[in-house]
């Protein structure tokens, strides 16, 4: 499809879309899937189906937007086949990553003890700066329901690691 | 820089990931696709394939039970379960029987004397089997124009004694003589003192619900044998022993 001559300059157009938001979807990702590793085949199983929506998708406000929606749709879909497999790994780092001495092991568990929505309500607002009601267009929830899981992923992260906060 | 936002990178980490060639992501997507189809597929292949097997068993019983070596059949062929003690010392609860279902064919449906059959209950209104339609097996004594009797434990028809396997529960009545009308036959339990058979309600049985020939034992395995035919030159039934050294 790809290579075929009629959507050439679609394709040319995703490219472009997937060079610069790789690194920072996958980055983001970290925080929902767990691991850089886990974070990377989330992506791209994502950006690959965004680009089969791509001439709907490229319209939109926010294709990125839709890339972690996808994301976060495949990661439940593929939590839930896993259910077990993911409650024998609870608490666990599930895949190995190249050690990384920016990485705190003990952050990346605490985050994996959150429950998932809290985790995508974090990864969209806190990290990816969107607001709570662009998160909410993003996760179909409400705006309040958005905030709601920030404030409990905040309350819980403090009381790990202290700070104040925000 | 929030104290939450801080806490995120940390988990992230500083590795940038690398860039792959976005072809090779799409391709893998459509890789992916297809094995999900083919996985697809071969389960509902499979399911299919087991549904068939399973309907199969029970509508025409040929779940794949083989006989022995050396045990012809006529086919096809289904398994029934023996449900009751009517069939003792012969026959078992629980054994698992091989029917041959073509061993008929060349006699228009007409089993021999003293073989196991197996059959389809007929539906008569005032009988417990009514419309039940269950499958039974028993032992054929009387065909088309026999006069059967039962004396003092023992069937005899046409006045001689017809040898069938000592029934566990022994009956000691008279009953009879029934002349076996024509397109019928007369079955009874081994156990003559516990079944109900033609001297009974179940009455005549129409060849028409004969569903085949009881050839083997199945199951369970240190049960399994072939019935042996009715000894050569015998009037009546076969010997004592419904299965062959067991």
């Amino acid at each position: 499809m790809v290579e075929t001559t009629t959507d050439a300059p679609t394709a040319t157009d995703f490219q472009e879309f997937f060079a610069t938001q790789y690194r920072s979807v996958v980055r983001a990702l970290v925080l929902v899937a767990g691991s850089m590793a886990a974070a990377e085949d989330l992506a791209q199983e994502a950006f690959a189906r965004t680009f089969e929506r791509w001439d709907r998708v490229s319209g939109l406000t926010s294709p990125a937007g839709y890339v972690y929606r996808v994301a976060m749709n495949v990661q439940r879909s593929r939590l839930r086949r896993a259910a077990v497999a993911v409650r024998h790994a609870a608490g666990r780092s599930t895949a190995r990553d190249e050690p990384d001495p920016g990485v705190r092991q003990e952050v990346r568990d605490m985050l994996a003890s959150l429950p998932p929505t809290q985790r995508e309500a974090l990864m969209l607002v806190e990290w990816l700066g969107y607001s709570a009601e662009e998160a909410g267009a993003i996760l179909g929830v409400r705006p309040s329901s958005v905030r709601g899981r920030l404030h409990r992923a905040r309350a819980s992260l403090r009381d790990r690691f202290g700070g104040d906060g925000d | 820089m929030t104290e939450t936002k801080e806490l995120l990178r940390a988990a992230i980490g500083a590795t940038q990931p690398a860039i792959p060639d976005v072809r090779s992501v799409l391709q893998r997507r459509r890789a992916r696709r297809r094995r999900e189809r083919v996985v697809a597929a071969v389960v509902a292949l499979a399911l299919t394939a087991g549904l068939a097997i399973g309907l199969g068993t029970l509508l025409h019983g040929d779940g794949g039970a083989r006989p022995s070596d050396g045990v012809r059949v006529v086919g096809p062929t289904r398994v029934v379960l023996i449900p009751s003690v009517s069939m003792e010392p012969t026959l078992h609860v629980g054994d698992s029987v091989l029917v041959d279902e073509g061993a008929y064919r060349a006699s228009a449906g007409l089993p021999g004397r003293g073989d196991l059959i197996a059959f389809i209950t007929p539906a008569r209104g005032d009988t417990p089997y009514g419309a039940l339609g269950q499958t039974f097996v028993k032992r054929v004594v009387g065909l088309p124009g026999d006069t059967v009797e039962e004396r003092s434990g023992a069937m005899y028809v046409d006045g001689k004694p017809f040898l069938m396997p000592p029934a566990t529960e022994p009956d000691h009545r008279a009953m009879g003589p029934w002349t076996v009308q024509p397109g019928h036959v007369f079955v009874v339990g081994d156990n003559l003192g516990n079944s109900n058979d033609s001297r009974y309600a179940l009455g005549q049985l129409p060849i028409t619900n004969i569903v085949g020939k009881v050839v083997e034992i199945l199951s369970p395995n240190d049960r399994r044998a072939t019935i042996e035919p009715p000894p050569a030159g015998s009037v009546a039934g076969p010997g004592p022993s419904g299965p062959s050294g067991r």
